[in-house]
C-alpha cells in the first residue's frame, strides 16, 4: 500500500511541475463548457437578437405576398433585404449575391401571385357550392384560372445548413397554406354573407411542452442541462491524452528500465496513475459543475440546477472517469511513441463522442449507428447523466450504465496488464 | 565457495532469426567481487545484464542469483539487486531528492532510513547544494551520480552497472569510482560493463571479455594481464580477443 502511496506522490509531483499542462487540464474543459453553452444558448433563445438577412424579390403587387413576407420576417427572426446598393433588388443580383456567398437566402415571389391564389380559391369554392347547391341562380359561376401553377423560388447558399433550409421551407409552406385557407374562408364569407372569422382567429387546439421528469417543478430543461452531461463527458474522456502520453513518455525515458527492474508489479504502478488521473477527472468535473452553477448566471446564462442530484452526478462522473482512464492506460500501453498516442487518442475520443450521441441524438441516427452507439462508453455515460439530471432517475436505473462503464474499465486494464507483462517482463 | 551469480549454458536468439545474442554462456561471479563485463558494441553485454536483472527471458539455460533461480524467484531477486542503467533513469522534472525518495520507496525502504541514506548519499556524491534542484538542470556528471545513488538506496547485495562513467568529467568519474569502491568494501558484489578499459583494469578484480554472445577471456584481472611471459594492458588483451582483430 505504501508503494502505491509513494507512486501517487511521484505522479502528483510530476503533474505539479508541469504548470502549463496542469492549467490546460483544468481550464480547458471549463473554457469548453462556457463557450459551447454560451453559443448554444444564444442560438436557441436568440438572446443576442441576431437576425438572419433574407433577400426578397417580390414580383407580385397584391396583398397576399406582402402578408407572407411580413409574417415570415416577424415569426422567424429574419431581416428583410429588398434593396442592394440603394437600388431595388433584382432576381439576377439576388442570385449573384447567393452564388458568391455574400447572402444566404433569396425568395422570389412570382408576378400575379395574389391574383392567382384568389382565382384558385374562388374557383374551388364555386365548384363546391355548385355540388352542394346545384341551382345556378344561388351561386355565381367562376371560370377556372388559366394561368399556370405559380412557383415561389427559394435560393440557398450551398453552405447553409439543411436544418435552416428545412425551417425556411416549412415556414413558407405553412404560411402559404394558412393564406390559402384564409382566402377560402373569405370567399365563403362573401358567398354566404356570414361572419366566419372565428375559424381563422380562434385556435381550436393548443400545445403545451411538458418535461416528464421535472413535472413537479414545472421547469423546462435549459441548454445548460443538456450541455453539461455531453461536454463534461467529452472533457473527462480527453484525459486519455495526457494519461497515454504520460505512459509513453515514461516508457521512452531511461526510467522505464529502472521501473522494470523494481520489485514492484506493473499493476501497482498503474494503480497510482489510475488514482491520480481519477482525482484529476473529478476535480475537472466539480470545476465544471461550479462554473455551471455559479458563473453561468453572472454571464447571463441559465444556472445549472443540481438540487438533490449531486450524488448521482458524482457517481456518474466517477464511473465515466474510470472508463476513460482504462482506455487511456490501454492506449498508453500499446503506443510506442508520443506521435502514436496523441493523434490516436484524440481522434478516437472524437469518434466515440460522435457515435455516443454527444453531438447528434442517437434516436435520430440510422439503425446501424444506433446499434454502434450502444457499445460506446460515452453513450452509457451520457444516458446515465441524462437519467440523473433530466429524468430524475434513481440509482437502480443507473446500475446498467455504471456496470457497463466499470466492465469497460476492467477489460481495458486487464488487457494492458497482460500485454505489459508479456512484452516487458520475465 | 558461495557465488553471487551462477550462469549455466545460457542462450538467447533474437525473435525470428538464428542470430544468437548469447550463445551457451556459462559464468560464475564470487561474492564481493567486482566483475568487469567487457566487449565491443553488439557483443551481448547489455542482453546478458537484461537477463540477469530479469528484464529478458533466456531461451535456454539457467541463472542463479544469490542461490535463487531467476525465473521462479524474480521478485525476491529484484529486492536484492541494484540496477544502474547506462541511460539516465531519472525523472527530469523532479528534484534529485524527489527522484531518490521515489525509487528508494519502491524498494520498500523505511521512510526514516531512506531519508538518512539519501542525505548521506547526496553528501558523498558532493551534491548537497543541489539536492532540491530539478534533474533537468544538472550536468551529465551530476546526473550520473544521482543515477548511481538511485540504484543503491536499498543497499543491494549485487549491483549491475552499465557504463556508469560514460561521458562524465574526471571529477565525477573519480567520485563514482570512489563510491563504488566503498560499496564493494562494505561487501557488495559489482558487475560492471564498460568500454573504458583503463578504468576497468584498475577497478575490477576480475574481467570477462565477451564477443558474439560468448565468453572469450575470463579470469582475475592480474592473471589475464600476464600473457606470453609479459605484462600486457587490458586494451591489448581486448583487441586480441575480439572480432576486430580476428
Amino acid at each position: 500500500m505504501s508503494k502505491v502511496f509513494n507512486a501517487i506522490i511521484k505522479e502528483l509531483r510530476l503533474l505539479r511541475k508541469d504548470l502549463l499542462g496542469f492549467a490546460i487540464i483544468f481550464l480547458m474543459p471549463v473554457v469548453l463548457i462556457i463557450t459551447i453553452t454560451f453559443i448554444q444558448n444564444s442560438v436557441e433563445n436568440n438572446s443576442n437578437n441576431v437576425k438572419l438577412p433574407i433577400l426578397i424579390v417580390n414580383n407580385d403587387e397584391g396583398e397576399l405576398s406582402k402578408k407572407i413576407i411580413n409574417k415570415l420576417v416577424d415569426e422567424n427572426n429574419l431581416k428583410l433585404v429588398t434593396e442592394y446598393k440603394g437600388k431595388a433588388l433584382t432576381e439576377d443580383t439576388g442570385r449573384n449575391l447567393i452564388k458568391s456567398g455574400v447572402q444566404k437566402i433569396l425568395i422570389v415571389i412570382p408576378s400575379d401571385f395574389s391574383n392567382y391564389i384568389h382565382q384558385q380559391t374562388d374557383y374551388h369554392v364555386s365548384q363546391l357550392l355548385a355540388e352542394v347547391m346545384p341551382n345556378p341562380s344561388q351561386s355565381s359561376q367562376v371560370e377556372k384560372s388559366t394561368s399556370s401553377l405559380k412557383e415561389v423560388q427559394i435560393h440557398f447558399d450551398p453552405a447553409i445548413s439543411n436544418s435552416i433550409k428545412l425551417d425556411i421551407k416549412r415556414a413558407m409552406e405553412g404560411m402559404v397554406s394558412d393564406l390559402e385557407a384564409k382566402a377560402l374562408y373569405d370567399t365563403f364569407e362573401e358567398e354566404f354573407e356570414a361572419d366566419l372569422s372565428f375559424l381563422t382567429e380562434q385556435q381550436l387546439i393548443s400545445f403545451k411542452e411538458i418535461s416528464v421528469s421535472i413535472l413537479d417543478k414545472n421547469l423546462t430543461p435549459t441548454p445548460v442541462q443538456h450541455n453539461l452531461p455531453a461536454w463534461t463527458l467529452f472533457a473527462i474522456f480527453f484525459i486519455i491524452l495526457p494519461l497515454s502520453i504520460n505512459i509513453v513518455k515514461e516508457k521512452n525515458q531511461g526510467t522505464f528500465i529502472r521501473l522494470q527492474a523494481l520489485p514492484v508489479s506493473s499493476l501497482t504502478l498503474m494503480t497510482s496513475k489510475i488514482i491520480v488521473y481519477l482525482l484529476v477527472c473529478m476535480v475537472q468535473f466539480y470545476l465544471m459543475l461550479l462554473v455551471s452553477i455559479f458563473l453561468f448566471p453572472v454571464l447571463g446564462l441559465p444556472a445549472l440546477i443540481v438540487e438533490g442530484k449531486l450524488i448521482g452526478l458524482t457517481v456518474m462522473a466517477l464511473f465515466s472517469s474510470l472508463a476513460a482512464i482504462g482506455y487511456g492506460v490501454l492506449i498508453g500501453t500499446f503506443a510506442k511513441t508520443h506521435e502514436q498516442a496523441a493523434p490516436f487518442g484524440a481522434t478516437s475520443v472524437v469518434i466515440l463522442a460522435a457515435i455516443g450521441g454527444l453531438w447528434f441524438p442517437v434516436f435520430a441516427m440510422p439503425e446501424t449507428m444506433r446499434m454502434i452507439a450502444k457499445v460506446s462508453p460515452m453513450n452509457w455515460g451520457l444516458e446515465g447523466f441524462y437519467n440523473v439530471l433530466l429524468r430524475d432517475a434513481n440509482f437502480i436505473s443507473l446500475a446498467p450504465y455504471l456496470s457497463l462503464l466499470l466492465v469497460f474499465f476492467i477489460i481495458n486494464i486487464t488487457i494492458a496488464v497482460i500485454y505489459e507483462k508479456k512484452i516487458n517482463q520475465l | 565457495m558461495s557465488y553471487s551469480i551462477e550462469i549455466d549454458q545460457l542462450s538467447l536468439s533474437y525473435k525470428n532469426t538464428d542470430f544468437k545474442a548469447i550463445n551457451n554462456l556459462s559464468l560464475k561471479v564470487k561474492r564481493n567481487e567486482v566483475l568487469g563485463l567487457l566487449g565491443p558494441n553488439g557483443a551481448g553485454k547489455t542482453t546478458l545484464i537484461s537477463m540477469l536483472t530479469g528484464l529478458q527471458r533466456p531461451d535456454k539455460g539457467k541463472i542463479f542469483i544469490e542461490g535463487l533461480e531467476t525465473s521462479a524467484n524474480i521478485h525476491e531477486i529484484q529486492k536484492i539487486l541494484g540496477v544502474v542503467p547506462q541511460e539516465y533513469a531519472l525523472y527530469p522534472k523532479l528534484t534529485a531528492k524527489e527522484n531518490l525518495q521515489f525509487f528508494g520507496s519502491m524498494y520498500g525502504v523505511d521512510r526514516k532510513i531512506l531519508k538518512k541514506r539519501i542525505d548521506e548519499g547526496i553528501e558523498k556524491m558532493g551534491l548537497s547544494k543541489f539536492s532540491n534542484k530539478r534533474i533537468d538542470t544538472f550536468s551529465g556528471g551530476m546526473k550520473r551520480r544521482i543515477n548511481l545513488l538511485a540504484g543503491v538506496l536499498h543497499e543491494p547485495k549485487l549491483i549491475f552497472l552499465d557504463e556508469p562513467t560514460v561521458g562524465v568529467d574526471v571529477q565525477s568519474k573519480h567520485v563514482i569510482i570512489e563510491f563504488l569502491t566503498s560499496l564493494n568494501q562494505a561487501g557488495t558484489t559489482i558487475v560492471y560493463s564498460s568500454h573504458l578499459l583503463h578504468e576497468a583494469q584498475s577497478f575490477c578484480s576480475r574481467v570477462a571479455i565477451i564477443d558474439h554472445g560468448e565468453i572469450q577471456v575470463e579470469g582475475a584481472t592480474k592473471d589475464i594481464l600476464v600473457s606470453e611471459g609479459r605484462v600486457k594492458s587490458l586494451e591489448e588483451i581486448f583487441i586480441e580477443n575480439t572480432s576486430n582483430s580476428k
